[in-house]
């Protein structure tokens, strides 16, 4: 029987709805899959007499199962060349970042490897599946970042991933919007726009690329039809959609906006003035039809991150 | 991207320029000034030191033409969330906000005013190698009449370092 041992945050896993953010379907589908592959597989949690016979062990970012399989290292009880996988989705890009670690105990070694990429994770079965059948080559591979001589599969589990904060995210996507709310002639032609808009457009150096030709032709009044298709599309959940799921967005949002902040504060910050125009814009509804809500954001966006006004 | 080239322009132009290449720079100016006869320093600078600039010139270069792709904003629709756009919006949003950026920051002129410094210097150091090479035992005299011109060096260079310094230190979106 080859032992898996899948830990989430201070629960048994038999109670666990995700594993770091990656749902338990996802580890499920591929301890069957694995189980029709090869040979019986048992998916266990450190609160079992057998989890110290597991070869693998995936673990959450803060589960202090990490530091249990420490002292277990320390004791020589763990399997040798125990692999440790660490994965946590979302809000903390600290994880992309750390290197791997390899454990050397007295009587036993493991590596502690870093999940680059949990997206693959959640989206795909089959990267869980070459996860839980990582061999001790692979996991030296990977602990040596020397990622040609793994699997592709891991390879893209593995390979850091570069993020933009969502803030910033945010202040581009507003920038697009607003752009396509100016109609073609430049600040004159502008006059009965929304005083907040073209405070925006202004602040964004809008009235000085109108005519730029790096602009697409509807946005230098080339094609009024296709300003408006734009206009309609900018407004859309498909434009907003790539930053995420619409519940959590205000929260990860103000979790950018004051990073040291604990959940007390975060709750004061949500419901403060200074948040008040941003959070109007990342909880409206679809689509977004009043540019005053956009341009407040990005007016709030610009003095958070720190903009120049003329 | 950005963070690569930040570290690129630390190690070319905080690390090397100012304070490596530039102090020993205005000591070697100092000492031909001085008439001083500390030969084997003078010896040191020219044929170890001065060398130098000719290979990371090169580097500097290289850094001020990456820089506006490094520096722009437009390079976060390579990773994630903006990754994510449809297609659509990616033909015609990053032009935009680079077109954006580029009349928020004017790095095009911070860039073309350290490639002057830097043509600047070049020409310079052209005309100042042959004699710094063939220096002969009297390495000051030979020198000494070349002080006006290792000073114009010395000032372009300088308006290398801070003309680099004045380029964006992060991806600015607003």
């Amino acid at each position: 029987m080859l032992n898996i041992c899948l830990n989430e945050k201070n629960g048994r896993w038999e109670n666990a709805n995700d594993l770091g953010g990656i749902p338990k379907n996802q580890f499920n589908a591929a301890l069957e899959c694995l189980r029709k592959r090869c040979k019986p597989v048992k998916a266990v949690d450190r609160f079992d007499s057998n989890f110290l016979q597991s070869k693998i062990h995936v673990v959450h970012e803060e589960d202090d199962a990490i530091i249990f399989l420490k002292e277990k290292l320390h004791k020589g009880e763990l399997a040798d060349d125990a692999i440790v996988i660490q994965v946590s989705r979302g809000g903390r890009p600290g994880l992309a970042n750390q290197e791997h670690e390899r454990w050397n105990g007295t009587k036993c070694r493991a590596w502690l490897l870093k999940v680059r990429n949990h997206t693959v994770l959640e989206q795909n079965f089959e990267a869980v599946v070459a996860l839980l059948s990582m061999t001790s080559s692979d996991a030296e591979a990977i602990y040596k970042n020397d990622l040609n001589k793994v699997s592709s599969v891991l390879r893209e589990i593995f390979t850091k991933q570069t993020t933009t904060t969502l803030l910033a995210a945010l202040a581009i996507l507003c920038q697009g919007y607003l752009a396509v709310q100016a109609e073609p002639g430049g600040e004159s032609a502008n006059r009965s726009l929304p005083e907040a808009v073209k405070t925006a457009l202004q602040d964004m150096g809008w009235w000085d690329i109108a005519d730029s030709p790096m602009l697409k032709p509807a946005l230098q009044g080339e094609d009024e039809g296709e300003l408006k298709t734009l206009q309609t599309k900018v407004a859309s959940k498909g434009y907003w959609d790539v930053l995420g799921i619409r519940a959590d967005l205000e929260d990860a949002c103000a979790r950018e906006w004051k990073p040291t902040a604990k959940d007390k504060q975060l709750e004061e910050l949500k419901n403060s003035d200074e948040f008040k125009s941003f959070k109007k814009l990342v909880t409206c509804n679809f689509p977004v039809k009043d540019p005053t809500i956009v341009a407040n954001a990005y007016l709030a966006l610009h003095e958070k991150l720190g903009g120049a006004r003329e | 991207m950005n963070s690569q080239w930040q570290a690129k322009r630390t190690k070319l132009n905080h690390d090397w320029l100012k304070n490596d290449f530039l102090r020993r720079l205005r000591a070697f100016v100092s000492r031909v000034e001085d008439g001083a006869q500390d030969a084997a320093r003078l010896e040191e600078f020219a044929c170890k030191h001065w060398p130098e600039w000719r290979r990371h010139s090169h580097l500097i270069r290289d850094m001020l033409i990456d820089g506006e792709e490094c520096l722009s904003p437009r390079q976060y629709f390579a990773c994630l969330p903006l990754s994510a756009c449809p297609a659509e919006v990616k033909s015609w949003l990053p032009n935009l906000i680079h077109a954006l950026w580029l009349v928020r920051t004017d790095i095009r002129r911070h860039n073309a005013e350290a490639q002057c410094s830097l043509n600047r210097a070049e020409a310079l150091f052209d005309e100042l190698s042959p004699i710094l090479q063939h220096a002969s035992q009297n390495l000051t005299s030979d020198l000494a009449k070349s002080v006006g011109q290792l000073r114009e060096f010395e000032a372009a260079a300088k308006q290398l370092g801070e003309s680099i310094g004045r380029l964006p230190h992060h991806v600015e979106v607003v």
